[in-house]
């Protein structure tokens, strides 16, 4: 397999970092398909985070029928703060997605060899992510059972969409960005559903995993069209690991509003996107890896890259921030000054400064390689940028909201026990879907972890059983 | 006078912008140590070399051209006096001096790092390029960033953009690989014969042409588009500015010839695999820089319309040549790519 360079290419010295042990195809087979396989051996703690997201779930169905019952007004939101954790929420889980796609089609793009044992994973994240995510604007309308109005579809009632509003942009740009989430994540397990329906004993895993494996029986032939397939979905990916979030982004910039229309927002807004997706693939990869002993394949070196790739996405956070700052006074308009004094004098500032420490301060320690190398450091650091990139979208919503233009518009925004329920209840369905994800498919792409193998240690390696050696198509 | 500095800002940011995306892919390069970097690091160094000249060359408008140029010299509304704590005259030639300071200093010591690796074959040396390059990177960010709003975006009024430096480091980004890409061709011509080698080094210029102009696009549409909805007087005037005199018919070629044109000649692997092709392309890539930045800075410096001034052409030819004899002078100096050194630390892994 290599769609993602030339098998004949040379791979850098670091690349030998990204499989430890001696591994040939057989083992690095047996040990991912073994986690589907073996159901018997999940350790403790898939159990007890099972259970608690259970519960957060089961808290958050509750949330939603009463919110159905009795409507949006049980949230926080009010005049003039419209928008609370409903769109703070949004943001902050579509956000968490894209690291997946960076990670899965631009990586695969670039040619990059450590993609290979995270993309699996991330992809899946990605896709629950933005399950999450789709719920809030949903249940925002108030009237979910009438969000199809939101498609422009030839109706009798004349209405149509207004087609200027980004929000609308929204709608097209989070259902593409699920819809091509989600096929590049299936053709991508297809050949290993295939490896675990020729694997397992159970019957009706074997009806499973075999009409997912869709008939694959590895010929050349369907590893050329798979390769072809792969890269077209990964083109396809790539430029909505920038759309999607700059259209977020837009949903607050074309506005008039200090805090929310500046110009810098589209780059910022994706770059915090990947900041906050990498920190929760680092805080998902770090445990998991213990628990499955998966450390020969998510090694301390892709956790290093991945730290790599924060400290630089957070920079240029930090970057946005200096310039929201700089240009607020330059402008001098006073309402673009008051922002910036409300943002750190005013009643949330507790939660600016808080913003500025867990994104601008604390992943600095990444500079040092050995932080970088310390398993517990790295795992802090990341549940502390996704705090900081959570408080992010509130400076960002609420903040500006909640002190309109004139002094008599103003008020507070302060979310209720609904609000928090529903968050938690996100949480507890990303995780719920997460561990499911993990229990029953696999969590790391075996035939590219194969195809590792074979660029890292060539034929040398004992093969136990035949692999499938692809046509050589050359990336875009 | 004001239509000769207008003219001389045009060209000297032209030119600079050059020796800055050099500089700029240089210190990228340093993080990456990819094949591309290791074979195009000498017309990288050249370029980032002619920065002297390009400050020596910013003493004109320093010593007469400032009156001319800048608004805010001359104050008078509130906003200017609001401004006054940052945009006033020492201050600024304090923030050039410190910009120019840094950015030659990082350069020569990044290229003499290289030098003393070549005389000495110390390799830890590479290691202290990558180390100096990260935090550098950064700040030559943030330097870009201020620089342009002193130099450029203060010659307008009232207007500011937050997206202003990164509309800059993406262009002057554009610039540099195209000047890579020329060179590529004429190393291909000139030295060894082609190797296979060599395929996937002018496939990945290819490719980060591409990455740029599509970047470029993109942050050009976001300003465009966030400005445009909102219709904020203080705002709409860059615009409005552009959308009459012929600076409309410019603006929309740029869309053309900058964006569309170079995106469907680079989406397709022949052009990318062929230096020659991949020359052409980044030679008109380049004659729209040259457009992109007279449509950038000329409105806001000279009332009139699109069509240039001789002024316009003889300063731009004149700090060209300067810019050119300095370039070429250094590339001839410079030490080879590092295209050997990559083979040799990295074995094949197998046959």
């Amino acid at each position: 397999m290599s769609h993602s360079s030339h098998a004949s290419q040379p791979t850098h010295g670091a690349d030998r970092e990204l499989l430890i042990g001696a591994h040939d195809y057989g083992t690095v087979t047996d040990r991912i398909a073994g986690v589907v396989l073996n159901q018997r051996g999940h350790p403790l703690p898939w159990f007890a985070v099972f259970a608690l997201a259970f519960l957060l779930l089961n808290g958050m169905m509750l949330t939603i029928t009463y919110l159905l019952y009795r409507g949006v007004g049980i949230w926080g939101i009010n005049q003039p703060a419209g928008w609370g954790f409903d769109i703070i929420n949004f943001v902050w889980w579509i956000g968490i997605g894209h690291a997946g796609t960076l990670i899965s089609a631009i990586l695969l793009l670039m040619r990059q060899q450590w993609r290979t044992s995270i993309n699996r994973f991330a992809e899946a994240m990605t896709l629950f992510a933005v399950a999450c995510a789709g719920l809030y604007p949903l249940l925002h309308t108030g009237r979910p059972w009438v969000a199809y109005w939101l498609f422009p579809y030839p109706n009798v009632m004349g209405m149509w969409p207004q087609f200027r509003s980004p929000l609308i942009w929204d709608v097209f740009a989070v259902s593409t960005y699920m819809t091509v989430s989600a096929l590049f994540w299936f053709v991508g397990l297809v050949p290993d559903l295939a490896t675990l329906r020729d694997r397992a004993r159970n019957k009706v895993a074997r009806i499973l995993f075999g009409i997912g494996a869709l008939g694959w029986r590895g010929s050349a032939r369907h590893w050329s069209r798979y390769e072809a397939a792969y890269l077209m979905l990964a083109g396809l990916s790539t430029p909505l690991v920038l759309s999607v979030h700059s259209i977020v982004s837009f949903d607050f910039a074309v506005s008039v509003l200090p805090g929310w229309h500046t110009t810098v927002f589209p780059p910022y807004f994706v770059a915090g996107a990947i900041y906050a997706g990498f920190a929760m693939v680092l805080t998902l990869a770090i445990p998991i890896r213990a628990w499955y002993g998966l450390k020969d394949f998510i090694t301390d070196k892709h956790l290093d890259w991945m730290a790599k790739i924060m400290l630089a996405t957070g920079l240029i956070v930090v970057y946005g921030y200096v310039m929201e700052m700089f240009f607020g006074w330059y402008s001098g308009n006073p309402y673009e000054g008051y922002l910036i004094k409300n943002r750190m004098t005013g009643p949330y500032a507790p939660l600016f400064w808080g913003l500025l420490i867990c994104n601008g301060v604390v992943p600095q320690v990444l500079w040092s390689p050995r932080w970088r190398a310390s398993v517990p450091v790295l795992f802090a650091v990341s549940l502390v940028v996704s705090v900081g990139m959570w408080l992010e979208r509130f400076i960002i919503i609420p903040v500006s909201l909640h002190r309109d233009f004139l002094p008599s518009s103003w008020g507070m925004y302060v979310p209720t026990l609904w609000d928090w329920g529903m968050f938690i209840g996100t949480l507890g369905l990303f995780f719920f879907l997460m561990f499911l994800f993990i229990r029953f498919l696999p969590m790391i792409s075996i035939f590219e972890m194969r195809d590792l193998v074979l660029r890292l240690r060539g034929h040398r390696s004992e093969s136990r059983e035949p692999i499938a050696k692809s046509t050589e198509v050359e990336p875009v | 006078m004001t239509g000769f500095f207008g003219s001389y800002l045009f060209a000297w940011i032209f030119w600079l912008s050059l020796s800055l995306g050099c500089l700029g892919l240089l210190l990228l390069h340093q993080l990456f140590r990819a094949a591309w970097g290791r074979a195009v690091l000498p017309v990288l160094e050249a370029g980032a070399r002619s920065l002297p000249i390009m400050a020596v060359l910013f003493l004109p408008i320093l010593i007469w051209g400032m009156g001319d140029l800048y608004p805010w010299v001359h104050g008078g509304d509130a906003i200017d006096a609001h401004r006054a704590p940052y945009l006033n005259m020492p201050f600024f030639l304090i923030r050039a001096a410190f910009y120019f300071i840094f950015w030659v200093g990082v350069s020569s010591y990044l290229i003499g790092l290289r030098r003393r690796e070549r005389l000495t074959g110390d390799v830890s040396l590479a290691q202290r390029r990558t180390n100096v390059s990260a935090p550098s990177l950064v700040l030559f960010v943030l330097t870009v960033t201020f620089a342009m709003t002193d130099w450029v975006m203060s010659t307008e009024h009232h207007w500011f953009s937050t997206i202003y430096g990164v509309w800059f480091v993406t262009g002057q980004a554009l610039s540099a690989v195209a000047i890579a890409a020329l060179w590529w061709r004429k190393r291909q011509e000139t030295a060894a014969p082609m190797q296979e080698a060599d395929f996937p080094i002018s496939r990945d210029l290819g490719n980060l042409l591409l990455a740029f102009t599509m970047m470029w696009a993109y942050i050009s549409l976001s300003q465009f588009l966030i400005i445009w909805s909102a219709n904020l007087p203080e705002e709409t005037t860059f615009y409005l500015r552009r959308s009459g005199h012929g600076w409309d018919v410019a603006g929309a070629l740029l869309i053309v010839g900058q964006f569309m044109i170079p995106f469907l000649a680079l989406l397709s692997g022949k052009t990318k695999r062929s230096p020659v092709m991949l020359s052409r392309v980044a030679g008109w890539i380049l004659a729209m820089r040259v457009l992109d930045i007279y449509w950038i800075v000329m409105p806001s410096v000279r009332e009139g319309g699109v069509l240039p001034a001789a002024t316009d052409v003889l300063t731009f030819a004149g700090i060209g040549i300067i810019w050119l004899v300095g370039f070429v002078r250094a590339l001839r100096g410079a030490l080879p790519d590092e295209a050997d050194v990559a083979t040799a630390a990295e074995a094949p892994s197998h046959a």
